[in-house]
């Protein structure tokens, strides 16, 4: 029997030329197994025992013995192929792409595209799948059954689909998310308290819109981002990925208050990170940032923290523009300005822009960083020279 | 005009002479953008250039791709204007788009200091300055920015703005700044952006070596107390200058506290004040 551990390369590959291929079939709905036990089309017993998270994609080499390889093969499986008439516009074609895509990935059936065309498994029956196409009433399709090979590489968007529990990370988000951890979050109010105090009539609806502004206008479309790229950056153990970020990242932090909130509570999360995960990038990071090698941001630590912690990059962003919230409402309470139970109510208020920001930013490229929110930096700005002050910024 | 049309251009490069006159060594042009030949201006900078960039056009148009770029070489001084306000106008179709960038020589000091950029209804614009300081080089940047034609009583009617600001050093970032503005989807004059004040102006003063705190201090005494407008000042990321951030509720407010700004930059920065310009 031959024991399989990892998956060792792509039959394309220079190095493997010349040998015997052994197919080993795979259906598509196995592809993301991690354990399992096959024979090849030459007979060989093969046990299949892969980290969780890995794609048997098709090509993908399982066994090298110098002669002969064993070689992830997709077979053909029944698909409603459909195929969208040349003559839509752009506008047509993406919504009807778009309705085709949600209407399956809602029943979570992956889809190819290939050749111009969208392969639909048929899972349940070709009525069903029909059934599901007609009603989405869209122009010009053109739906035919055939034996066609799918999901080859690992379909868009579903790859954490079924790989962890579902509560994996839950308390270490928590834990992240809790005003009990020592980072001084919440010494700062980024303009907030100057702001006030020149209002003395703003009340709880004029805060809570400075608040989403303060979240949605400056941390999402900057830290969000940023976060969300080093939590990739930590999935792959790429502390120079981390240390680019963090340099980016401090560029953008243009006045005084907005690099000290930044930095100070990134250097004591990154201090306090070797207690909660055992990482070798976040130590690595958390090296770095105490020799003054990098900046070590706030958003660039949380990701790192939070990767390792097996907070996903959702959860994570959510985390930090939830913060960033809560702290300025606690800000706002502990200036007299708004009481604590309404602070938790123009909480809960916010939720649905702190989801549409997150999400923004979890799609944003990392090269449209953004933030500005002038009259809150010009109060933060002005908070550095003002006589008597509650918050650092 | 499309997107493969060449777009307007304007190529200009300056170099100290050995008389110590800053000269245009050379310029490179393209529709529809204009300029003066350089005007000598400030008595206590005999030899820094004045330029004044003109668009006989009126203003941007949708689809416009201009680019201006301005390149001072080792110790030459260059002072960078328009001669009137850039008025976006709508468009049904693409935005415009213009980039400047900025190289900014060893010793070299430049200034670009635009007048307003007025996007009207329906408008979409992007601009993106870029800019490169050599050692001991100084670079002021100014931008303003108007509601839209208020005395027509439109503000924020303009569908999209996106101006992008990065300055570096031939080693690394100084800074960066991009403000996304699309009233549609968001009101620029909710509390903690713009609030009551439709007028912007920003100045960053990129100065490497110089004491980049005492600078920012400067600027700050020069705009805190101002009364007609809301500023303040703060240093740049590493020590590489300030940044000054101005609000006003009208544009003669804006303009004068810009300008109190600019004097204090040039004070901390050269010594002097600067000249009154001819518009």
């Amino acid at each position: 029997m031959l024991h399989v551990r990892a998956v060792l390369g792509r039959l394309d590959e220079a190095r493997y030329s010349g040998r015997t291929v052994e197919r080993l079939p795979i259906h598509s709905s196995e592809a993301a197994k991690a354990r399992m036990r096959r024979r090849t089309d030459a007979g060989t017993d093969v046990a299949i025992e892969l980290p969780r998270g890995t794609y048997l994609q098709h090509g993908a080499v399982l066994a090298d013995d110098g002669k002969r390889i064993v070689v992830v093969e997709r077979t053909p499986e029944e698909a409603a192929v459909v195929s969208f008439s040349p003559a839509l516009d752009r506008e047509e074609l993406l919504g009807a792409a778009v309705c085709l895509g949600h209407a399956f990935g809602n029943q979570h059936v992956p889809l190819d595209v290939a050749a111009g065309e969208v392969r639909v498994p048929v899972t349940t029956s070709r009525e069903v799948v029909l059934a599901t196409i007609r009603s989405l009433d869209l122009p010009d399709v053109e739906v035919r059954f055939d034996s066609v090979p799918l999901a080859l590489a690992r379909p868009a968007g579903i790859a954490a689909h079924g790989e962890k529990p579902m509560t994996a990370g839950f308390l270490g988000g928590l834990q992240l998310a809790d005003s009990a951890l020592p980072i001084g979050r919440f010494v700062h109010s980024n303009g907030l308290e100057a702001l006030l105090q020149d209002d003395a009539a703003a009340g709880e609806e004029t805060i809570a819109d400075i608040v989403r502004v303060f979240v949605t206008e400056c941390v999402a479309p900057l830290d969000g981002v940023v976060l969300a790229h080093a939590h990739r950056a930590t999935d792959a153990g790429s502390v120079e990925r981390l240390v680019e970020l963090d340099l980016l990242l401090e560029t953008f932090k243009t006045t005084p208050a907005a690099r000290l909130a930044s930095t100070s509570c990134g250097h004591r999360l990154v201090a306090l990170a070797p207690l909660l995960v055992d990482s070798p990038t976040v130590a690595e990071l958390s090296r770095l940032v105490a020799g003054r090698r990098t900046p070590g941001n706030l958003a660039v630590v949380d990701g790192a923290v939070a990767c390792a912690l097996g907070v996903d990059r959702e959860a994570a962003v959510l985390i930090e523009l939830r913060g960033a919230a809560a702290g300025l409402f606690s800000a706002a309470v502990r200036l007299g300005r708004l009481s604590a139970l309404r602070a938790q109510g123009a909480l809960r208020g916010l939720e649905p822009p702190l989801h549409a920001a997150a999400a923004e930013a979890l799609r944003a490229p990392i090269d449209l960083l953004r933030a500005a929110a002038p009259e809150l930096e010009i109060y933060a700005l002005r908070h550095r020279r003002a006589d008597a002050r509650l918050f650092m910024t | 005009m499309t997107s493969e049309e060449p777009g307007g251009r304007l190529d200009l490069r300056f170099a100290l002479g050995s008389d110590g006159r800053t000269a245009l060594v050379r310029r490179e042009h393209r529709f529809p953008f204009h300029f003066t030949t350089p005007l000598y201006l400030d008595g206590n900078m005999p030899g820094m250039a004045f330029v004044y960039v003109q668009n006989p056009t009126g203003g941007v148009f949708g689809g416009d791709r201009l680019e201006l770029s301005v390149a001072a070489d080792a110790g030459a001084a260059v002072h960078v204007t328009t001669t009137s306000a850039t008025k976006v106008y709508r468009t049904e179709g693409e935005g415009a788009v213009q980039r400047v960038s900025l190289a900014v020589g060893t010793g070299a000091f430049v200034e670009y200091i635009p007048e307003p950029l007025i996007p009207q209804a329906g408008s979409r614009y992007e601009q993106d300055v870029a800019a490169v300081v050599d050692e001991e080089g100084a670079l002021l940047i100014a931008e303003t920015l108007a509601p839209g034609r208020v005395a027509h009583g439109e503000a924020f009617a303009y569908d999209r703005l996106l101006l992008r600001t990065a300055v570096r050093t031939p080693e690394a970032d100084v800074c960066a700044e991009t403000v996304l503005l699309e009233p549609t989807k968001g009101r620029p004059d909710r509390r903690g952006l713009l609030g009551e004040f439709p007028y912007l102006s920003t100045l960053l003063a990129v100065a490497p070596g110089r004491d980049s705190a005492a600078l920012a201090d400067a600027l700050d005494d020069a705009v805190r107390d101002l009364g007609f407008a809301l500023g303040a000042a703060g240093t740049l990321p590493r020590e590489q200058g300030a940044l000054v951030r101005v609000l006003a509720r009208s544009s003669p407010a804006v303009t004068a506290a810009l300008a109190a700004a600019w004097q204090a930059a040039r004070m901390f920065l050269l010594g002097h004040a600067p000249p009154r310009r001819r518009k």
